[in-house]
């Protein structure tokens, strides 16, 4: 017998069109009111601390002039001073140093045999244990590169981020609705797994059954590889099993929708336009901007339409020129720029240079600020979604000399009232960052006694906590 | 891909390299000059009682080669003694490093232990991925960007890398997402009925022949749905397919690789790809296992077009080349550097090394030569006349043209350089890493952040701290190693272009190596290069090894690395000398059951 075309092309490519989900836990009742959200916009290069810093601790005066752009949210930000990395970094440069401490605040990280090793960090923490109850446990975009690895899943496996804004809305809409849900009517009880007997599954059924065959015949060494595959399509398994009610929670959300309207990007490019943008963001800051404002929107769609409660967005990168940005000397490149503008002290570094950093970081406040602003006009049903969210503003290094002391960090949005916003709050210098990172983990309901280097670093404080935030 | 071995920088730039010395020479002096010396300075740590490190000298003998590597590193570094001990005296440190240095390179090959190195299982890479999509089912798109695989994430590495080549969930499914793709576009296969379609489609995706019940199982999917689908795509997710898969064999003992898995590794070499039904078919019976066919089809690989797989898979990742795209310099300081001089460039070089397989000749042309690929638009650039055009034709070169091989290449020259200005330092690093493959650590974390001045001084300007800076003890040792080998590079500017001065003063393009030896500009250096070729040869022959056997390059790979350096040497250091004898060595050809069974 011949097979005709339609032999082979029958079946249904239904996976193609399914969100990716690491756990998937059903049963969990649905929460009534908005849930919280964590975000996390860290941009690169550290930051212009004398510029960034209020003066006076307390209720914040005018802003310094890198938070200028603020200036309307004022009472929904909370400025802290003074947090710190203090790990250990063994075979690392100076940006993979921070980077990998970055949302890990681990007590050491280095490479071992060229492998990069950190610990869990903060994002993944988050998205552990509140993954289950959405779309996506979790959404990494932006631009961080290998230097800038900033999200692990454990000490030796680093979350890739996604840069190319057009994979980042079909990972979060491919096959499922662009809706907001009305969080008051969100008490139906649990979605229903998908059947057992699909045309997918009899293929992983397959895979699977050949993978565990196979086991048997190799070395120790392939079986872990193994195992890793097994891992793996158990994953896709699940998400089989599951993507039918995650459909069906999409469609009721379509025919209910909440108070507020989600708006697609119009300006989505696509294929290969979209991989080349990346690129050109290095070159052109109005690029640059344009790809910000598109993955910031897509960052807010995602939270909005409950694709996701945890997002991590790198913005920018060292490597970027920043002509009309930078107006003063003659460099545009940011890398250069942070190498220049940075000292011992700020006195002792090229005023020019550290001008010029100060005017980049000044720009990607401003950015930041359109953000903050859209957050607080979606209106969830009596609250704002920024009142629903613990948005972190930060960098991965505190400086443009790859410090890790003091760095910039503010909270946009008082997480549900779990944040006093409309101050400025300073710890002593060298206050773990690990602190921090266990706070807001907390208010994301995992209840940990300690994290990263928050119990082990030498400068250990508040028994781990940051008294005050609220 | 690199390994850091800084002790072999400063064996490469003393006078000569080390002569090999005897097993009874080396052994004699031990006893004689070497032991009182560790005995009297090391044993108080390293001894009998404390065992730091896990290291006790007092047991060691002259041919435990790995921890005098380790020692002499630690030696030269003046890592140890350590800091607040004694240092040791001129004469002790000099008995000492002539001994290491010889001790460090002594292995005996006419006895080879014969060790193929740990087992590995590999995942095909994106690139390999792509391309056995291509050669299997014609569909010949990039599937690997259209359903958003992430890009590999090996780092410093080869994208080969065993180690790096992870398989998370996250590219589980897009593998799933890709199998779906694949199917949407390939033309249906053809074959008597669908159960043979089956088995020969399997075949060429497994690189094997496929045994009666595992066909059985892959039927079962067909009779689900009368459809060709779902056992095709179970091929295109299975382990069979996306790992390349080596049997264990019975005994403790390293082993030959099977027809077929040898075929695999050598496809994938030379070709980045699965193996065609030449190569299978050969593999199936038995006949590679004959170096004459053996040698035959790594001839016929390497004169066939696939073969440019090693220019832009192997060359591209070891010479650094895919940096050009994201390289510094800007058109607004050099209005010549754009995107067509940059095309220009990479092209250049990628013909460069394409030409040097194809008609193998010498890979020391890529240190010097009296030839370059050019087209019309880099000719200009290079300020050589008579050349036009867009296509890339072979060039005579006259030493006034200041060209020849791949120091004189705007990529390399390119990819170092900073937005506005050239940099010494980048391009000393690129040549401690292509060419000899000893990369300077990397700075210190802190680096960036220069020490605080004395109270009471007056504040300097940022020109004066870098040089500052450049003369702290932790930073110049590295330094000093680094930059004079790129400030003999000034005459090119930031991409590449001849200058004889700059900003109307003359170029000082003079250098000191760690050694004291002065060296002058371009032809000093060229002739440091030549005369280190030795060097420059065996890094080309680790980073080849390593990228073919997808791990880094161990002790035990030693004498196979010395053989494929000698019988290059024999082939006046032809290209498909140093390739064939990867393909034959032992490491490339064996393989050993993993040490515990559980």
């Amino acid at each position: 017998m011949k097979p005709t075309r339609r032999d082979v092309l029958r079946g249904t490519g239904a996976l193609l069109a399914l969100p990716f989900l690491e756990s998937i836990s059903l049963g969990a009742a649905a929460p009534v009111k908005p849930p919280l959200r964590m975000g996390i916009v860290t941009v690169t290069g550290g930051t212009v601390l004398e510029s960034w810093k209020p003066r006076d601790v307390g209720p914040l005066g005018k802003l310094p002039s890198i938070l200028r752009a603020l200036e309307p949210v004022k009472s929904d930000l909370l400025v802290i001073s003074g947090l710190s990395h203090n790990g250990k970094t063994d075979g690392l440069n100076g940006h993979e140093s921070a980077g990998y401490l970055h949302l890990t605040g681990a007590p050491s990280a280095g490479k071992i045999q060229g492998k990069p090793h950190s610990g869990k960090s903060v994002d993944q923490a988050a998205a552990e244990a509140v993954g289950q109850s959405s779309y996506l446990p979790s959404l990494e975009i932006g631009m961080s590169n290998q230097e800038t690895r900033y999200s692990w899943r454990s000490a030796d496996q680093h979350v890739p981020y996604e840069s190319n804004p057009r994979l980042v809305f079909d990972r979060m809409f491919r096959g499922r609705k662009v809706a907001v849900p009305d969080w008051s009517r969100r008490s139906e009880g649990p979605v229903a797994a998908g059947k057992r007997d699909s045309d997918d599954q009899s293929v992983i059924d397959l895979v699977l059954d050949e993978a565990n065959r196979l086991k048997g015949k190799l070395g120790n060494a392939d079986k872990l590889r193994l195992d890793e595959y097994l891992h793996s399509v158990r994953t896709v398994e699940r998400r089989v099993q599951l993507v039918e009610g995650l459909q069906r929670q999409a469609a009721l959300d379509s025919e209910h929708p909440g108070p507020s309207t989600a708006v697609v990007p119009p300006n989505l490019p696509d294929g290969k336009m979209a991989g080349r943008m990346r690129q050109a963001t290095e070159r052109d800051p109005e690029i640059h901007a344009e790809f910000t404002r598109l993955m910031a929107d897509l960052m807010v769609l995602a939270f909005q339409t409950d694709t996701t409660r945890v997002c991590t967005f790198a913005v920018g990168t060292d490597e970027s020129l920043f002509p009309g940005v930078v107006t003063v000397g003659y460099e545009r490149h940011c890398h250069t720029l942070e190498h220049q503008g940075n000292a011992d002290k700020p006195e002792h570094a090229d005023p020019i240079a550290r001008e010029a950093c100060r005017q980049i970081h000044a720009w990607y406040t401003g950015l930041f600020g359109e953000m903050v602003k859209r957050m607080k006009a979606i209106d969830e049903g009596g609250s704002t979604l920024l009142d629903n969210t613990m948005l972190l503003y930060t960098s991965y290094m505190a400086d443009g000399g790859h410090g890790k002391d003091d760095y910039p960090v503010l909270f946009a949005g008082n997480a549900q009232g779990t944040l006093k916003t409309g101050r400025h709050l300073a710890f002593p210098r060298k206050t773990p960052m690990s602190n921090l990172y266990l706070e807001m983990l907390d208010r994301m309901g995992v209840k940990l006694d300690e994290f990263g280097e928050s119990r082990v670093s030498k400068h250990a404080a508040f028994n781990g906590r940051l008294p005050g935030l609220a | 891909m690199r390994r850091a071995a800084p002790v072999l920088l400063l064996v490469l730039f003393s006078a000569t390299l080390v002569a090999q010395s005897g097993p009874d020479e080396l052994s004699a002096r031990f006893t004689r000059d070497v032991r009182p010396i560790l005995e009297s300075r090391c044993f108080k740590c390293h001894g009998p009682q404390k065992k730091k490190g896990g290291i006790d000298f007092s047991k060691s003998t002259f041919g435990e080669r790995r921890l005098w590597k380790k020692t002499l590193a630690q030696v030269e570094e003046h890592e140890m003694p350590p800091e607040g001990e004694t240092p040791l005296t001129t004469e002790q440190s000099a008995t000492l490093k002539a001994w290491l240095n010889g001790a460090a390179a002594y292995i005996d090959c006419s006895k080879p232990d014969h060790d193929p190195g740990p087992p590995l299982l590999r995942r095909l890479n994106r690139s390999e991925y792509n391309a056995t999509v291509r050669d299997l089912t014609g569909v010949a798109i990039d599937v690997a960007a259209e359903v958003g695989m992430p890009e590999e994430a090996t780092g410093t590495a080869f994208d080969t890398s065993a180690n790096a080549l992870v398989l998370p969930p996250a590219l589980m499914e897009k593998h799933f997402a890709a199998a779906d793709l694949i199917l949407d576009r390939m033309k249906p296969p053809t074959g008597p009925s669908p159960r043979e379609i089956v088995r020969a489609f399997a075949r060429r995706a497994y690189r094997r022949p496929v045994a009666d019940d595992e066909l059985d199982r892959l039927m079962k999917l067909h009779e689900r749905e009368k459809s060709l689908r779902l056992p095709l795509k179970a091929v295109l997710v299975s382990p069979h397919f996306l790992f390349r898969i080596e049997r264990e064999q019975p005994g403790s003992k390293a082993y030959a690789l099977s027809g077929p898995e040898l075929a695999t590794r050598l496809s994938y070499f030379l070709w980045s790809t699965m193996p065609d039904e030449a190569l299978l078919a050969d593999a199936e019976q038995g006949k590679l296992a004959d170096p004459a066919v053996l040698e035959a089809q790594v001839k016929r690989m390497l004169a066939h077009p696939k073969a440019k797989a090693l220019t832009s898979n192997f060359a591209a990742q070891w010479l650094q080349l895919r940096k050009l795209e994201f390289a510094r310099p800007s058109t607004e300081f050099f209005p010549a550097f754009n995107n067509r001089l940059k095309a220009a460039m990479r092209d250049e070089a990628v013909t460069f090394l394409d030409k040097l397989r194809e008609e193998d000749r010498s890979v020391l042309d890529l240190l010097d030569c009296d030839y370059a690929w050019l087209n019309g638009d880099l000719a200009k650039h290079y300020g050589i006349p008579g050349v036009e055009g867009k296509d890339f034709r072979r060039v005579a070169l006259k030493p006034e043209w200041h060209r020849g091989g791949l120091i004189g290449m705007g990529a390399v020259l390119a990819l170092t350089s900073h937005t506005s200005r050239t940099s010494p330092t980048l391009r000393g690093k690129w040549i401690l890493e292509s060419i000899y493959g000893t990369p300077p650590p990397p700075p210190p974390p802190d680096a960036g952040t220069i020490k605080e001045q004395k109270k009471g001084a007056e504040p300097k300007t940022f020109r004066e701290l870098m040089a500052a800076h450049a003369t702290q003890p932790a930073c110049a040792s590295c330094h000093r190693r680094i930059d004079p080998l790129g400030f003999a590079l000034e005459n090119y500017d930031a991409v590449g272009a001849w200058r004889d001065t700059q900003g109307g003063k003359p170029l000082d393009s003079t250098g000191v190596l760690p050694s004291g030896e002065k060296f002058d500009g371009l032809a000093g250096l060229k002739a440091v290069l030549l005369r280190t070729r030795d060097a420059f040869e065996r890094n080309l022959v680790e980073q080849m090894l390593t990228y073919a056997l997808g791990r880094d390059v161990q002790d035990g790979d030693e004498c196979a690395v010395r053989e494929i350096l000698a019988a290059s040497a024999k082939a006046d250091h032809r290209y498909s000398s140093i390739v064939i004898g990867i393909v034959k060595s032992f490491p490339f050809g064996h393989r050993k059951n993993s040490e515990a069974k559980d």
